[in-house]
């Protein structure tokens, strides 16, 4: 090896030792950049149960819909009296739904999905039923909580 | 605050009728028309100076 | 002897007092070394000229909506109609930069039609055309993200539907979910964010690969078809054919002009995350392909759900636009290759049908 080729291999060495060397410097600032932009969990904290509105709110054979932490719930009064709560949110695409009482269904007007009156997918591109929570009454007062 | 802020945003009837809008696209229209003119026979020129 | 006015002695003192410390002459040399070809096609060649023209609008009208726009929840729609109903022009300035998006996105795609037609992303233009499919993403990435800010109804769902979609994306989806939206539910921070992403953010992308984009043309100059021999002259791209890229501008600033003064843009109501979506709502010309595409697809196909389905989709289809000159082999070759002119029209077919679809149903 002459000293000229020396040389250049010294060269090449480093030069690749540079760029590998920042290439791992800049691994950890990427990191720290996708961390500071991703949200912290704890502004997501999800009570397991709340008081959402009163019986007496409720008409018979339509439906309301109610804030759950941050998620919409819609609850149903049945002709026989009994409350049900299914997340109002569509599976597909996450649109709120809307309930049409003439045909009772839940209806997406999003993509044209549908849910019958136990949340179950009946048409449409939804992939999975409704969301159901467990309804209480409590003198009047309806809580639901997670399942 | 918020009440204000939307009683204030809807305070003026903003958009202009048609009749305006169209006298204003006539006025916009007739400016750039003679701008298109005027460069046009620019173009030409320039081209001229080139043989194209 | 002839007496020249003094003033033509200022304007050439001036144009030698610029010359000799700006130094211009090399590139408006380089410019006018560039020749642009002329042939039957030549006119589609305006296209890649009007997008930019209409980026230019957007920048403008753009930071004119910023002096008074305000990204909360609570005063984004109020401030949207203040800029509407109060401001001076403030309808005109709301009116152009959103006639201007819709404009810019539609020579977008007919300058990428045009040039995959013309097979201009041969070699040795590969990256020319792999630019131009990112500033096409870019350009609905504008759209996506502007259209969230005046926080109407019809905006909340559509932000609601498109930063839902990427959540079945193996491994990354809920990861890109959370990063659009700045938490699990569309808030407040996922307006800031989306604001800062239409604002700042991909600006600045686009303006980086715009520049590498318009460096390329000047290397490489303009692509002629294959087996077009071009019988005329090519001209000068400066400033001959710089003329006419400005004729076809200002024609386009009449257009913009006569829509937004014919058809202004109106605000919705204010957005209610807590109401059913609105009967008919649709999303944006552009996206209505997907839209239709979302819509049709049943919920399971052999047990892999909708979404995903989509999702592979749009992953190909997007996939195939950037490959498409590593593909092509023989346009590399200069040999004309109808197959991908086929796949052009089928997706052409495709589109009008879908958007059909998503009127009439």
């Amino acid at each position: 090896m002459t000293a000229q080729d020396k040389e250049i291999s010294r060269r090449n060495f480093l030069s690749q030792a540079l760029t590998g060397w920042i290439s791992i410097s800049v691994l950890p600032v990427l990191y720290g950049m996708v961390e500071y932009a991703l949200p912290s969990k704890i502004r997501d904290r999800i009570l397991e149960s709340m008081h959402v509105a009163k019986e007496a709110d409720l008409l018979v054979g339509s439906a309301k819909i109610v804030k759950f932490n941050k998620q919409a719930i819609a609850l149903l009064k049945s002709e026989q009296g009994q409350v049900r709560a299914l997340s109002a949110v569509c599976t597909h695409l996450g649109c709120i739904v809307q309930y049409q009482s003439d045909r009772k269904v839940f209806h997406c007007n999003c993509h044209g999905s549908e849910f019958d009156l136990e949340g179950r997918n009946i048409s449409g591109p939804a992939p999975r039923p409704l969301q159901p929570f467990k309804v209480d009454i409590k003198e009047g007062d309806i809580i639901i909580s997670r399942i | 605050m918020r009440d204000t802020l939307s009683q204030h945003a809807n305070t003026f009837a903003g958009i202009p009728d048609i009749g305006t809008r169209i006298t204003l696209f006539v006025v916009i229209t007739f400016m750039l028309i003679v701008t298109i003119l005027l460069v046009y026979f620019k173009m030409r020129e320039s081209d001229d100076k080139k043989g194209i | 002897m002839i007496i020249r006015p003094s003033w033509l002695h200022f304007r050439e003192s001036s144009r030698v007092w610029i010359e000799d410390r700006l130094r211009l002459k090399p590139l408006i040399d380089l410019l006018a070394k560039k020749l642009v070809p002329r042939h039957k096609y030549s006119f589609w060649y305006l296209f890649g000229g009007l997008a930019l023209f209409f980026f230019i609008v957007q920048i403008v009208t753009g930071i004119l909506l910023l002096l008074y726009y305000s990204p909360t929840p609570n005063t984004a729609n109020e401030s949207v109609r203040v800029i509407v109903n109060q401001v001076s022009f403030g309808w005109l300035v709301r009116s152009l930069h959103s006639w201007s998006a819709n404009l810019m996105i539609a020579t977008v795609i007919l300058h990428l039609f045009s040039t995959y037609f013309m097979k201009a992303y041969r070699k040795p233009r590969e990256l020319m055309w792999v630019s131009g499919v990112f500033l096409l993403f870019l350009v609905l990435g504008f759209g996506f993200t502007g259209y969230l800010l005046p926080w109407d109804t019809t905006a909340y769902f559509a932000t609601q539907i498109g930063t839902e979609i990427p959540r079945s994306i193996p491994v990354l989806g809920e990861f890109i979910v959370r990063l659009l939206r700045g938490g699990e539910f569309i808030d407040e921070e996922s307006l800031k964010r989306l604001f800062a992403l239409h604002v700042v953010i991909l600006p600045l992308i686009t303006l980086a690969v715009v520049l590498f984009h318009l460096i390329l043309n000047q290397v490489h100059g303009t692509s002629i078809p294959i087996g077009i021999r071009s019988l005329r002259e090519p001209i000068p791209f400066f400033p001959n054919y710089l003329f006419r890229d400005a004729i076809a501008w200002i024609a386009a600033l009449i257009l913009l002009f006569g829509l937004c003064l014919i058809f202004p843009v109106q605000i919705g109501p204010k957005a209610d995350p807590f109401a059913s979506a609105p009967v008919g709502i649709k999303p944006e010309w552009y996206f209505l392909t997907l839209y239709q595409t979302l819509r049709i697809v049943p919920a399971a196909i052999l047990g892999v759900n909708s979404e995903t389905i989509v999702n592979v989709c749009v992953g190909i289809a997007g996939a195939f636009l950037l490959m498409t000159p590593m593909i092509d082999r023989k346009a590399r070759m200069e040999q004309y290759s109808s197959g991908f002119t086929w796949i052009g029209v089928v997706a052409i077919f495709y589109v009008i049908i879908a958007i059909s679809l998503a009127y009439l149903t």
